[in-house]
């Protein structure tokens, strides 16, 4: 376990000495607080609006058109396109700098690396969504948002983040080349997130027939997000995004263990 | 004893399959889809058992000896927590975090919908990219998750 640790801390350092982190970190925050500002700007007209009408007051949700939307809607698109973004680099990146061979000669298992690579990469997207947290705290000195439901958003975010590092870290590594992990990570990501929009196609549903549709949609990585986002926290999702985890990992650690024999 | 090493773990494959294929044509049977799943998983199990020297001196063999122990490894993988989502998706705890239960149907509702006797339509009208818009479809939402069979939606065209 503490050999984990190293790794991760190793991986860590790297991403913080480089500009990656940052920038990722600074668009991050960039975009997400102008999506946020907007949000809550029209949230603020409505409010002005209808604030006289007691059933239109009602109505209105400050988690429902204020975060919801902004975690629910955008932060899962930012992922798809950033987090490949910091997995591209984790095993390629020891190829080409020739460190494989010293890490893989040394007395540290292939899992033990995968797994601090994979915890480093984690850390930088908690400390993504740790910078987020702002923007909740702005929200609750002029609103009274329902934390519990911020509480299973962030769960759900978080969940479909570790699952798309996973997916990532196991692409980054079948290839060197760092842009072709890049977009072999967005492909499948892609395909994992349509997966759900072919299920609801009305031609394909025919075709394939009730069942088959709804395993695919089922296979969907996005359809399991969508009850974090109302405040439902089910169980069956949460399995299913370990179980990503899970899988992905074990294939990354295979794979890197086959390069001790090859 | 060597048929059974042989074959109990292919042929448990092939029932787990012929489980997960029954389940989707004939969900109705569930009582089949169960004995087939516990047959199938016993069957790999055993094989694996059976095989276990094997499968650990193939290991240290050469590397399409090694390449094929770990597609192996990881197609069980696949199939066990494909089992597990399954069982997940069967048996699971759902908790509606929201204040006012925002998403929690009564039990009569409930009731009603999990004795539906046939599929039902449902219709909504509502202008897209409304709040209203959001609430019907997640009441729908919540209504094809409880009903014993799911209502068929239709989106209906709404004016921009």
């Amino acid at each position: 376990m503490r050999s984990v640790f190293w790794i991760a801390r190793r991986e860590l350092a790297t991403y913080f000495v480089s500009p990656l982190a940052y920038l990722i970190l600074a668009v991050f925050t960039l975009v997400i607080g102008l999506s946020f500002s907007l949000n809550l700007i029209a949230f603020a007209n409505e409010c002005l609006v209808y604030g006289n009408n007691p059933y239109y007051l009602q109505q209105l949700n400050v988690n429902e058109q204020v975060i919801r939307p902004l975690f629910g809607g955008f932060v899962p698109v930012f992922f798809l396109i950033l987090f490949p973004a910091i997995t591209m680099r984790l095993l390629p990146e020891e190829k080409r700098q020739g460190t494989s061979e010293l890490i893989l000669t040394s007395p540290i298992s292939s899992l033990q690396i995968v797994l601090g690579k994979y915890l480093g990469a984690l850390v930088v997207s908690a400390v993504m969504l740790g910078s987020s947290l702002t923007f909740v705290y702005v929200l609750t000195s002029v609103s009274k948002p329902e934390m519990a439901t911020v509480a299973s958003l962030y769960l759900g975010v978080f969940l479909l983040g570790a699952a798309f590092l996973a997916i990532g870290l196991c692409l980054s590594a079948f290839t060197e080349n760092q842009v072709l992990a890049y977009v072999l990570s967005v492909g499948t990501l892609l395909v994992l997130w349509f997966l759900s929009g072919v299920s609801k196609s009305t031609a394909l549903t025919d075709k394939l027939g009730e069942r088959a549709a709804a395993f695919l949609e089922n296979l969907s990585i996005i359809e399991h997000f969508s009850d974090f986002s109302k405040g439902v926290v089910d169980s069956q999702h949460v399995v299913y995004y370990l179980s990503i985890i899970a899988f992905s990992l074990f294939v990354a650690q295979r794979v890197v263990d086959s390069h001790r024999w090859r | 004893m060597l048929l059974l090493k042989r074959l109990s773990a292919p042929v448990g494959a092939v029932v787990l399959l012929a489980s997960l294929g029954t389940d989707l044509i004939l969900p109705e049977r569930s009582t089949l889809v169960a004995v087939l799943l516990g047959v199938g998983l016993f069957l790999v199990l055993l094989g694996l058992l059976l095989n276990l020297k094997e499968i650990a001196s193939r290991a240290r063999g050469r590397a399409a000896r090694e390449g094929g122990a770990d597609l192996a490894y990881i197609i069980i993988v696949a199939v066990t927590l494909a089992l597990a989502n399954f069982l997940a998706t069967r048996h699971h705890k759902r908790i509606d975090l929201t204040e006012q239960r925002n998403f929690s149907l009564s039990d009569q509702t409930r009731r009603i919908l999990s004795a539906l006797p046939r599929e039902v339509e449902a219709r909504a009208y509502y202008y897209s990219g409304t709040l209203a818009a959001q609430k019907i479809t997640d009441l729908l939402d919540e209504y094809a998750y409880q009903a014993s069979t799911p209502p068929t939606r239709k989106a209906s065209p709404t004016p921009s």
